[in-house]
Parts: structure tokens; sequence; C-alpha cells
């Protein structure tokens, strides 16, 4: 799966570990997430939704 | 970053392995001293396996405390690895004494295997997943 998440992390000016400590996960789960090694659940992709104030399919693209 | 349940892991974790040591120690020697049979036999073999299944309960605790899933699907995946291992020498075995082999593996084979193979995946995991340098 697709994401924007680094160029919208970079529009708030947030470093990964900035983006980490507000999603309360590690680094190395925000870098996954970023280089598309790792999907979120729903639970931490709503949390990411609320946090750059944007809806689930703005920030994550499905391939099919 | 350790999160707060891989400290506790770590933390409980070496108790247990210590706790097995003495354990294993002071079963090994009892049976040395008293060479038993029968239900004396089956208890002090038992006793060091307790604290191997606490190192599992300590997985499953961990599991359970992970509030970062990707950790927590990382920790599953070298556990699965761990298992893969332990069966497959597990089978092999059997197999080779269903074909007709009349030797059979040193002890804790089985178990060896199951720690080689998660260490293993836990290191590949690591290097596949090194973070760069923050931007």
């Amino acid at each position: 799966m697709n994401n924007r998440l680094r160029v919208l992390r970079a529009e708030k000016g947030w470093s990964q570990a900035d983006l980490a400590d507000k999603l309360e996960v590690s680094r190395q789960s925000v870098n996954a997430i970023e280089t598309g090694k790792y999907d979120p659940s729903l639970p931490l992709a709503f949390k990411l939704a609320r946090l750059f104030e944007r809806k689930i399919e703005e920030i994550f693209e499905d391939n099919v | 970053m350790m999160t707060i349940a891989t400290r506790k892991l770590r933390k409980s974790g070496l108790t247990t392995v210590a706790a097995y040591f003495v354990i294993f120690g002071a079963s090994f020697y009892a049976n040395y001293r008293l060479q038993p049979t029968g239900a004396l036999l089956w208890v002090l073999a038992t006793l060091p396996v307790v604290p191997i299944l606490g190192v599992i309960v300590l997985f499953g605790r961990y599991l359970r405390d992970e509030r970062d899933e990707y950790k927590r699907d990382l920790t599953m995946r070298c556990l699965l690895w761990g298992t893969a291992g332990c069966v497959a020498v597990t089978m092999l075995e059997s197999y080779l004494r269903i074909y007709g082999w009349k030797g059979e593996f040193p002890p804790f084979t089985a178990f060896w295997a199951f720690f080689v193979f998660m260490m293993a995946a836990k290191l590949t995991y690591n290097a596949q997943n090194k973070v760069p340098t923050d931007e």
C-alpha cells in the first residue's frame, strides 16, 4: 500500500522521531510504514488521520 | 528506543533464565546423587521445563502489553521462525526413525533449533529495518 506519510510529515516539519512520539510507537515503526514495509492497523491508521487532520484515504492509497 | 513492554520482557526474561540455570543445576545434581526411577525421575526432569515454559508465558505477556504493533508483528514473526525450526528438527528426526535410522539427535536439538531460528530471524529483521538518520 502506498502512502503520503513522508510528505505530510515534512509539511508539518516533524521528524520521524516526533511522529513516533505522537503516535506512541517506535521510530522503526514510522520508518517501516513510510517505506511501505508495513501497513498499519485500522486503529493506527485512524490515529494518523486524526493527527494530520486528513481522511485515511488521503494518506493511504490502495494499490488495487 | 526500547518500549516499556520490551524492558519488562528483558528484565523478567533474565530472571527466568537465571532461575532456569539454578533449577537445572539442582535437578541435575539431585539426579546424579539419587539416581531416581519412577515418579521422582519424572519430577526432576519436569523441573527445568517449568522456567522454559515461563519464558513462553513472558513472550505472551509481552505480546499483550506491547503497544507498538509493528514490534509486536516482528516478535510474532521471530517466534514463528523459531517454532518452524523446532518443528522441522522434530519431524526430521521422527521421519528418520520411521525410515529405519537407529540413531538419535543429541539432547536439546529441537530447543537449539528454536533458539537459532528465532535469533537468525531477529538479526535479519533488525538488519532489514535499520532506520536511517532522522530527517
